[in-house]
Order: C-alpha cells, then structure tokens, then sequence
C-alpha cells in the first residue's frame, strides 16, 4: 500500500469536493460562514474514516446481495451517532448545522470511498483513506467558508466560540460593516467552487507545461455524481 | 443465507450502538436544550425585578419601571422549514418589550437572522403594539424583512402580531390571576 499516493489523491488528484464533485449538497449549504463550514466539515471527517475502519473490519463477510444496504446502514449509524454526540456536546453550533449533519449520509464521497477503497483494503490503509479524503473534503470547506465568508458578510473567523468555546469568542475580524450578498446565496457559492477548480486546473496546467517543457492544454477529466 | 445473517446482524449492531449513545447522550442534551430555553428567558428582560411562574411556559415578571410584564411561549406559522418557537415578553398595554427565537430550522447563513444572536433584526419589533400593522413592508405593513428571505421574515412577523393579538385577549386573565394558556 502506497500511502503517499493514498495521501495525494485525496487531497489534489482526485480531491472529493473539487475533483470527484461528491457532496456538493452539505459542501454549499454550510460554507456561508467559516465556522459552520469547519464544524461540518470535522464531522464529516470523523464519520468518513469511522465508516471506512469498520467497512474494512467486515469486508470478509459482505455478500454481494447485502453489501451496499449494509454500508449504507453503517454511514447512517456513525452519522447518527456524531448527531447525537454533537447535540449533547457541542448544542450551539449543532443549533446551526444541524440539519446538514444528517445529510452527511447522503454525501456521495462516504459511500464512494467504502465501496472504492474500504471494503478493498486492510484496516489501516481504510482508515488513513478516509483521513486523506475527509481533509480534502475539509479543506476545500475551510478555502471557500472563508472565502464566502469575507466577500458575503465582510468578516473573518465571526462566532469561533460556537465550536471552539467562549475563549474564541474574539477571534472575529471584520473588513467592511456589509457584504456583498450574493456570496452567502447558493449561486454565490457555485461561483466561488468554480473559481477554485479553475484554478486548481490552472495549476495543474501551468505545472505540466514546465514539466513536459511543451505548451498544452491540460483539462482536467471530472466525474460528476 | 449469509446474506439474511449479515444484515440482521449489522441492523442489530447498529440499534445497539445508536440506542446506546442516546441513552448515553439524552439526559445532557434534554438539559441543553432547558437551559438554552432558560437562558433565552432571561435575556428577554435584563431589567426584571422577578420572575415567577404563572402556568406553563407562562411567566410574570416585575419590571423596575414600575408594572407587570408577561412572558410566554409562542410559535409561528409556518416558515421556510418549519415554525419558529420564541418567548415573547409583553407589557400590560399590551406592547413588545422583548424577542428570543428558542428553536427553529431555518437555513443557516440565510434564514437564521431571526436569532437575536446572529443579527439584530427582532429588535424592530421592540415597543411595537396592536396599532402596528403586523405585515412585512412589502405587503404593506410596518415591518422590515431581509432580501433573500422573505419567507422567514413574513412568518416572524405574522407570528409576532399573533402573539400579541393572543396576549391583548389573555391579559385581563393574567391580571386576575386566571392563567390562559398560550
């Protein structure tokens, strides 16, 4: 097992949000703010490497017939789980992101990665998988929650004490008293994902022209759920 | 066979796992939520010189400024996912004196305005009395709403004057000490 390969993919070469396009549902409702979009973003992490651990655990015993409603159930039971979890624990940001953290079951990524990658392979290579994934996938929320953040409400790392406790509560930065409020509508958001695998092709392009030390057009092949 | 096994068994792992952590969980997140509710009531009136309980989710509070004030529970219609739950607290004319969202589902980032902690939209309801007209100014009312959400402002408004139509029928009650139940 390659696990700088590992590594690679899920954060650049096949990156869920910007490459794979998987969970664009709870990717764009959430990434108004930072701090919401890092808090689904975390959960998302934890529930996608739980969920690849255990699919790896039982992938001897998955049978044909059963084995997409079994990993479906098991995405499901971790989601649950962390729902609950957060309510109990972390209320106040659960009061804002509380209805996307059920939509986690529904993110293509996590059952694209137990069918692709857990139930193929051991224990450890499933559970660095699902880290590597899950920090693509965080990442990605992170750029443009702030992104959407800045250009839409004209602040910075507003109401940190949600996820971080009252010591954050004065982390917030503010550039302008309004925003341009097209950014925290949902095309708004679709523009800004599009800016960024812009420029992730733009880079790659530019990378390849100077390794190859030929000019050419490098598009990007993009699988589409 | 294997297959009848295998998904029984993960079913009952699952229920096993989940009922668990709620049994686990319940108790901390029932008390969250009475103490998000609780705290929501006491910011309503920062300036109350008592609170007592007169039915349920129905409070009186003295103010400072001399005279009563009345606290309670009230829901909106519909709004863009669901109502909305606030206290509402009112003076004896009656008019607003004070607005806290305790729960709602509206959209983060969007439709979440109406939470006194994210914006301070409800304060344009603050003294504002049956004369008012409880419509949104763009059905011609007295009312601001935020663009992009129309909805949720629409059902925050009509819920408020609702409220408060409730309230000018129950206050003889509440004076005299018969609870009316919101």
């Amino acid at each position: 097992m390659n696990y700088s390969n590992v590594a690679a993919q899920g954060l650049w070469t096949n990156n869920p949000a910007l490459v794979q396009l998987l969970g664009l549902c709870p990717l764009l409702a959430v990434s108004g703010n930072l701090v919401t979009a890092l808090g689904l973003g975390l959960v998302t992490l934890c529930v996608l490497t739980a969920a690849n651990v255990s699919i790896s655990l039982i992938r001897r015993h998955l049978v044909d017939a059963t084995r997409l409603p079994l990993q479906i159930l098991m995405i499901a039971t971790f989601v649950t789980l962390a729902d609950l979890l957060l309510r109990a624990y972390l209320f106040e940001l659960h009061q804002r992101i509380g209805l996307f953290v059920a939509l986690i079951v529904t993110n293509c990524t996590l059952l694209g990665r137990a069918e692709a990658f857990a139930s193929r392979n051991p224990v450890i290579a499933a559970a660095w998988d699902g880290l590597m994934m899950g920090l693509g996938f965080l990442l990605v929320l992170i750029v443009l929650g702030a992104a959407r953040e800045i250009i839409g409400h004209g602040t910075l790392f507003a109401q940190m004490d949600l996820l971080l406790g009252p010591a954050a509560a004065g982390m917030e930065i503010r550039f302008a008293d309004q925003g341009f409020l097209l950014a925290v509508l949902p095309p708004g958001a679709f523009l800004i994902l599009g800016c960024l695998m812009a420029i992730r092709n733009a880079l790659i392009g530019y990378t390849s022209r100077h390794k190859h030390n030929a000019p050419s057009a490098n598009s990007e092949a993009t699988a589409v759920d | 066979m294997k297959a009848t096994l295998s998904l029984t068994l993960g079913c009952l792992i699952a229920a096993f796992a989940v009922g668990m952590t709620h049994f686990g969980t319940s108790h901390r997140i029932a008390d969250n939520q009475q103490s998000y509710a609780n705290a929501q009531l006491l910011a309503l009136l920062p300036d109350a010189l008592s609170l007592d309980a007169i039915g349920e989710n129905l409070y009186r509070a003295e103010l400072a400024s001399a005279g009563s004030a009345y606290l309670f529970r009230a829901v909106t219609p519909s709004a863009y996912n669901g109502p909305v739950e606030f206290w509402i607290a009112v003076d004896e004319r009656p008019s607003v004196l004070g607005l806290r969202v305790i729960s709602h589902r509206e959209t983060p980032g969007i439709g979440d305005f109406i939470d006194a902690q994210v914006s301070s939209w409800n304060e344009q309801f603050l003294k504002a009395n049956l004369q008012n007209q409880w419509r949104i100014r763009r059905d011609e009312g007295d009312f601001d709403h935020r663009s992009g959400a129309t909805i949720t402002s629409r059902a925050m408004t009509i819920g408020v004057g609702e409220a408060l139509t409730f309230a000018s029928g129950a206050l003889p009650d509440w004076q005299h000490d018969k609870v009316r139940q919101p």
